[in-house]
Order: C-alpha cells, then structure tokens, then sequence
C-alpha cells in the first residue's frame, strides 16, 4: 500500500499575505522527500494543508485520494510533527507517548521506548521543563514511532546538536527501508539530508521552483571550472545549441558565474542535454552539492528564474512572479 | 468512535490535572470549613459558605484550558476537530454528571448530619439547587455544565480571536445582560417574564434551562473551532 500526495493548484493567503502561490505537485513513492525552501517560503503552510491542519483558500489537496481536512480515514494514517508544538500542561514525556499511542494506528510502543532512550529523555521529565533540542526529539521520536503511512516533519532537528540529528536521520532511513512509508521533511540544513532524499522539492515565496528526483537533480546541474576562454566556450555550445530558443524555464542556463583571476567557474543547468566538451579541454565538470543548487534558485535575481521543469505534473513558470 | 474514545482518554492522561485538583481543592475547602465551623464549637445560625464555587471555578478554568492547550496536541496526533470537540464535551459532560451525583449525595449527608454537625451548609445552594437527592443531582450536573460549556465557548473564541476576542467576549458578557434587561424593561416586558419563570417547575430552571444554554454556548462555538489554526 502506497500513500500518495496529490496538491493541485493550492493558493493560501493569511489576511492580506500571499502564503501559497498556485502550487502542484505530486508525491508517490515511500521514502524520504525534501521540501526546502528558506524561511517564509511557505514549507510549514504546505505542510499543514498536507496534514489537513489548514484549509487552503483554493486548490484541491488529496492524501491516497482523500481530502484530508476533517477527514477521520485519512487524518488516521498521517503525523505531522511542527516545529514547537504545544503540549498540554502537566505533560510529563511519557504521557506524551501515551497520548500519540491512543491516536496512531501503527503505534510502534517499543520503538517509542528506545528512542526516547537514546535520545536521552528521561520518561518522567515534564515537557514544560526540556531544552529546545529535548523538545524537538520528543517530536522526532512520535514522528518516527507513530510509522503513519505518510509522515511530515516540519524542521524537526531545531536544537538538536548533530550527533542527535545524526541519529534521527540514520533512524529515519532505517525505518523506511524497514516499514516502507511516505515522509515528507521540511528543512534547510540541505547537505545533511541530501544523501537521504529521493524526491526534492523546492519552494521560494509560495512557489514550487523544483520537483525532481534528488538523483535526476544532481545530474540537472554542474559546474564547469577551467580557464576562461574553454569555460566561455563550452558554455556558449550549450546554451545556444541546447534547447530550444523562446521557451524560457526549459532549456539549459548559466546559474552562476564566478571569476578568480583567470579562472571562471559556471554552474549550468543542463536541462536534459548533454555536456558537449572538446576532446582534451582543460575544464573540469563537477556536479552540485543540492544545497549550492537551492541557494542558487533561491537567490539569483534573474538567472534561474525559469524553473527546473522535471517531475510528473507541470510547475508552472515562476519567471519573475515572485520578485 | 475508537478515536472519540481517545480523545476523552486524552483529557484523562494526566490524571492529577484532570480529576485530582478540582475536587482536591473542593475537599480542601470543605475540610477548612468543617475545622472552622467545628472550632465555633457548632453553635450559631446556619451559614452558607460558598465554598462549592471552587468546583465550579476549576471546572470553567479546565474546560477553558481544554481548548487552549489540548485542541493543538489532538489535532498533531491526527484527530479531527470534530472527534476533539465531541470527545471534549461529552469529556465535560460525564464529569458534571458524575459531580451532580456525588454533590448531591453529600448534600443528603450533610442534611441528614446537621451540617457536619456544625450547622455549615457547604453543598446546599439554595434557589439554586433543591428538592429531593435526585432533583438535586440534576440541578447541580445542569449547572456545572453550563459552566463547562461556558469555559468551552471562552477557549474557543481565545483561541480562535485571541485576547482581543477574549476581552471583547467579557465586556460583552457585562454590557450585554444590562442593555437586555433595559430593553425588556422600557417594553414592559418584565412582568410576563416574571410570571414565566413563576410558572416553570423548580427542576426546569435548575437542570433543564442551564444545560440548554450550556449546549447552545458548545453549539456557538462549532463554527469557529473549525477556523482555529492547529
């Protein structure tokens, strides 16, 4: 049994804020996806209308086909785990465990029981009394007990020092591998997670910019670093031969350029073509760490505005909509 | 339904919140009131204490805080906000019921022993609630669920509006009842109202009226629960 996330067409406004801008996308195999974006892209109001938490103002959600807004069946079979999420007064770590217990189907008891251990969580510790890091591993570990058929971390590792996020994301995959399921997981600490995610997406103010495989991704993009006259022409090949001309977000483009002395690196995006290089030229062609490729999308002001258009369903064509 | 049960499960989880402190505080109160009166050596007119507000008071601050703080965690645990406001109430429900029982069992005690023996009336409202133990019963669960459902409403308009809600909720609840009455007043309304209340059995305006209003309060507040942010 697959769960899969369908989001079509989402708008979300809070008052007169644009949270959610037109945004699709398509989620159908177990494993561990990325949403990353920075702060304000609109990752948690995505999260919470995946989750059901949220009604957005337009635009049709559907988790293995239901709409989950007040949907008992399939609120049933999802965990989101927020970022700072409340707990009742007088909670003490236990008891939080055992309200998760009554709720999810799935309820892994003694998985629950380990991790707390390793994470360190003394049972008996009221809530109100753990650090920030002991508060995110509380939530970490409902996350990864509850084995909801689709599970949502919304920037779950706030406080966390690394060698406990170390261990969340090595549980994380263990535990898919283990008992296949759809996570979806917020964040921006990109380079620790990159390894784990099979499907990437990425949102910049309220727009899907990426959806790709993590692997089609690290092969959409590369830098090209060389002396400056092979890396010019390399790059003249590709962006005048490539695709075709007029159908901008589709064909490939220079998303950076830097300058050392003689040297320049470029990063490309290859946009399905192939990397034509003259027999013996002096450049070296490397692919780009997925965090450098987010930073690059997010940040450029003109050159990646046209998205990366892979994945199954259509993006749309953020050119310059959310400047 | 397993999920409703869970929802009412929920609210039990820590017990010593739940159960423990309203009536802890109520069996405080009696005791310090029993100790005094017993210490005036049981001599005197029969006084009311008003103690028995203090179950009252904690069951509108934990109906109110129901909302403010368990709605969230429910709604993370993946429960509807419909399974979170049914269980709740019925929650809340139960436990005004299982109150009017055991109140009014101690007020026949406390009638059957001469006020402990001290001429203190802790339990015994009077207007409020009366009869026999079974009328008394119902008069004190209609009672204390209209202060549940009124502790229910003001958490969901906190949650739902914030202190500003809250606020304007209070002043309301001032301005309100006045203007009320001096519009039924300058139509001359009062007499026929009067004679209403005059003509409604005992039990209906103990039990009957205050667990209407209760459910029209948990009614009003259906709407705006589904507009909460989780």
């Amino acid at each position: 049994m697959t769960t899969t996330v369908d989001v079509e067409g989402v708008t979300h406004r809070f008052g007169g804020v644009l949270a959610l801008d037109d945004v699709t996308l398509r989620l159908e195999e177990p494993g561990v996806h990325g949403l990353l974006g920075r702060n304000g892209a609109g990752k948690t109001t995505l999260l919470q209308i995946v989750a059901g938490h949220l009604l957005p103002s337009a635009g049709r959600v559907e988790v293995s086909g239901r709409a989950p807004f007040e949907n008992a069946r399939a609120l049933a079979q999802i965990c989101l785990v927020r970022e700072g999420q409340r707990y009742p007064d007088g909670y003490r770590v236990h008891h939080v465990l055992r309200a998760a217990s009554l709720f999810f189907p799935h309820w892994d008891a003694e998985r629950a029981a380990r991790l707390a251990d390793e994470f360190e969580l003394p049972p008996r510790r009221g809530v109100a009394k753990l650090s920030r890091g002991m508060l995110s591993a509380v939530g970490v570990v409902v996350g990864l007990a509850s084995r909801a058929p689709l599970t949502l971390f919304d920037e779950p590792y706030l406080g966390l020092d690394a060698v406990a996020r170390q261990r969340f994301y090595d549980h994380l995959l263990a535990d898919v591998a283990e008992h296949p399921r759809t996570v979806l997981l917020s964040t921006h600490l990109i380079d620790e997670i990159a390894d784990l995610l099979q499907r990437v997406v990425v949102i910049d103010h309220g727009r899907v910019l990426v959806q790709a495989d993590a692997d089609e991704l690290r092969r959409e993009a590369v830098t090209v670093t060389g002396p400056a006259g092979d890396v010019e022409a390399v790059v003249d090949r590709l962006v005048r031969d490539g695709g075709p001309n007029g159908a901008p977000g589709s064909g490939p483009a220079v998303l950076a350029r830097e300058r050392l002395g003689g040297v320049t690196r470029v990063t490309l995006r290859l946009a399905g073509t192939d990397l034509d290089l003259p027999p013996g030229a002096p450049v070296q062609v490397e692919p780009v760490p997925l965090q450098r490729l987010v930073v690059l999308l997010t940040t450029a002001p003109a050159a990646p505005a046209s998205p990366l258009p892979t994945g199954t369903s259509p993006v749309g064509t953020p050119q310059g909509a959310s400047r | 339904m397993n999920r409703l049960l869970a929802v009412l499960r929920l609210h039990l989880i820590v017990l010593t919140r739940a159960l423990a402190m309203p009536w802890g505080i109520l069996a405080l109160a009696w005791g310090a009131s029993v100790a005094l009166f017993a210490s005036f050596g049981g001599r005197g007119d029969v006084v009311i204490v008003g103690g028995l507000s203090s179950l009252y008071i904690t069951l509108f601050i934990a109906s109110l805080q129901a909302v403010t703080t368990t709605l969230s965690f429910a709604l993370s645990l993946g429960a509807t906000r419909r399974q979170y406001y049914v269980g709740t109430c019925l929650f809340f429900a139960a436990q005004a019921l299982a109150a009017g029982v055991v109140l009014a069992l101690m007020r026949s005690a406390e009638q059957a022993t001469g006020g402990w023996g001290t001429h203190l009336t802790f339990f015994d409202i009077p207007y409020l609630v009366g009869g026999g133990p079974v009328h008394a019963a119902v008069a004190y669960a209609g009672s204390l669920a209209l202060g549940c459902g009124a502790g229910l409403a003001t958490g969901v308009v906190s949650r739902r509006w914030g202190t500003v809600g809250a606020s304007v909720l209070s002043a309301a609840l001032v301005v309100l009842p006045g203007a009320l009455g001096w519009w039924i007043a300058a139509r001359g309304w009062f007499p026929a109202i009067g004679r209403w209340f005059a003509d409604q059995p005992e039990v209906a305006l103990q039990a009957l009226w205050p667990t209407v209003l209760a459910a029209v309060l948990v009614l009003l507040g259906w709407p705006a629960i589904r507009r909460i942010p989780a």
